[in-house]
C-alpha cells in the first residue's frame, strides 16, 4: 500500500519545496517528484493500465502540477492534489481511448519488469497484475479510481470525495457499486458461483 | 429490509454491531446472492490489497526534466511566434489605418487634384478592383456616416492600439513567465 507518502499531514517540508517552487527553484520541485513518482504512476498504471500510457500520464500529471503550483492551497495536502491532477487526466485520456473503442483489456500486455524479481517471479506477478487489470477493467472510470485509491492508496472516503471531486455519499455509492463488480468480475475469473445469476450485473462492465 | 443494506454491511470496513451481525446471518442462510457475495468479497478485497504497487522505470525524474525543458523550449518558440504575429498585425492594422486616413484626406482636396492622386493612389495601391472599393468608401462614408459613429470608430481603433500594446508588453516581458522562460 503506498500509505507513507500519501497518508502524511501537511508537510512543513514539503510546503518549504512550494515555496521553493513558486520562487523559481526548479531543484524543489525535483524533491517532490522524487517524493511522489511512485504515487501517481502506481494511480496511472491502474487507471490505464500500461506502462508506458502511465509513465506518459504520470509525467504529464507533475508538469500540470508545476505549472499550476501558484494556484495550489497551501492548506490541502499536497499529495491529495497531486493525485486530483492525476486522476483528472487519466479520465481525459481513457476518454480520448473511447474514441476509438479500445478497451483496457485490449491493450498489449507486455511491461511490469521494472522492478521483477527475476523471471519466474516477474511471470507470476505479470499474472496477477494482469488479473488485476482484468478486474479493475469492469468498473467505469471514476469508480476504478474510487477502488485504486481506496485500497492502495487507503484514502478515506473524504480524501476520495475530494480527489474525484465528488460527495461523500456519493464516493459511498460508488464504492458499492464498484464492489459488486469486482466481486461479480472475480467470480467470473474464478469460475465461482455467480453472484447475480438471475439478474446479471446491476452495472454495466464494458464501459472503457 | 432493502438487499443493499446487507450488500452495504458485507462491504463495511469496521465490525457490525452484534445485532447486526445476527440479522446478516440469518439473511445469509436464506439468500444465495448475499452468501456468494460474502464469500467472495473477503477474496477480492485480500487480493487489492496484497497485490503489490507499480513503479517507475529509474530516472523518471531526469525524464520528467528532460519533457519540463522541451516543453520550455517549444512554449518559447510559440511565444516568439506569437510575438511576431502581433508586431506584424499591429504593423498591418497601422499601414490599412495609414492608407485609410490618406484617402480621406484626398477627398477634401480640389477636384481636378483629387482625381489625378486618386488614380495615381488607385495604381499604387491595387491596380484593381480593391483600389475602387477604398475609394469610393473614401467619396462615401465621411457623409454617410454619422460623426458620432466616426468617434465611436476612431475610439475603437484606439482602444484596438492600447490592447496590441498590453499584449506586446505581456508577450515580451520576462518575469510572467519567469518559469517557463
Amino acid at each position: 500500500m503506498l500509505t507513507t507518502q500519501t497518508q502524511s499531514e501537511i508537510n512543513p517540508e514539503e510546503t518549504d519545496w512550494i515555496q521553493q517552487t513558486r520562487q523559481g527553484n526548479d531543484d524543489a520541485f525535483a524533491l517532490l517528484v522524487e517524493r511522489y513518482q511512485n504515487a501517481v504512476y502506481h494511480l496511472c498504471y491502474r487507471m490505464l493500465g500500461t506502462s508506458t500510457e502511465a509513465e506518459d500520464a504520470a509525467q504529464e500529471t507533475f508538469i500540470r502540477a508545476y505549472k499550476a503550483i501558484d494556484r495550489y492551497d497551501t492548506g490541502r495536502k499536497f499529495s491529495t492534489w497531486l493525485l486530483s491532477i492525476a486522476t483528472n487526466y487519466c479520465i481525459d485520456q481513457l476518454r480520448k481511448r473511447r474514441l476509438f473503442t479500445l478497451s483496457i483489456d485490449d491493450m498489449p500486455y507486455f511491461d511490469l519488469a521494472d522492478n521483477g524479481p527475476g523471471p519466474e517471479g516477474t511471470m507470476l506477478l505479470g499474472e496477477r497484475q494482469q488479473q488485476v487489470r482484468h478486474l479493475l477493467s469492469a468498473l467505469s472510470d471514476t469508480d476504478r479510481a474510487a477502488i485504486v485509491l481506496r485500497y492502495w492508496y487507503d484514502y478515506s472516503y473524504d480524501e476520495i470525495a475530494e480527489v474525484l471531486n465528488l460527495t461523500n455519499s456519493a464516493v459511498k455509492s460508488r464504492l458499492h457499486r464498484a464492489r459488486l463488480a469486482l466481486a461479480e468480475a472475480w467470480s467470473d475469473q474464478n469460475g465461482q458461483t455467480q453472484i447475480f445469476p438471475a439478474h446479471g450485473m446491476p452495472y454495466a462492465t464494458q464501459n472503457i | 429490509m432493502p438487499h443493499k443494506t446487507f450488500e452495504a454491511w458485507i462491504f463495511e470496513d469496521d465490525e457490525l454491531e452484534e445485532q447486526d451481525e445476527k440479522i446478516l446471518r440469518q439473511h445469509l442462510q436464506e439468500c444465495d446472492q448475499c452468501y456468494a457475495l460474502k464469500k467472495t468479497w473477503p477474496k477480492v478485497e485480500t487480493f487489492l490489497i496484497t497485490t503489490p504497487p507499480i513503479m517507475p522505470a529509474a530516472g523518471f525524474l531526469n525524464r520528467w526534466q528532460e519533457r519540463l525543458e522541451s516543453q520550455r523550449k517549444q512554449r518559447g518558440e510559440r511565444q516568439t511566434l506569437a510575438l511576431l504575429a502581433v508586431s506584424g498585425g499591429g504593423a498591418g492594422a497601422a499601414l490599412m489605418l495609414f492608407a485609410f486616413a490618406l484617402l480621406l484626406h484626398f477627398q477634401i482636396f480640389p477636384q481636378t487634384l483629387l482625381g489625378t492622386i486618386a488614380q495615381v493612389v488607385d495604381w499604387l495601391l491595387f491596380l484593381d478592383v480593391a483600389g475602387e472599393i477604398l475609394l469610393s468608401l473614401a467619396r462615401t462614408l465621411p457623409v454617410a456616416i454619422p460623426f458620432p459613429v466616426w468617434m465611436g470608430f476612431f475610439a475603437l481603433t484606439g482602444a484596438g492600439g492600447i490592447l496590441w500594446l498590453k499584449s506586446f508588453r505581456k508577450l515580451a516581458q520576462v518575469q510572467g513567465f519567469a518559469r517557463w522562460a
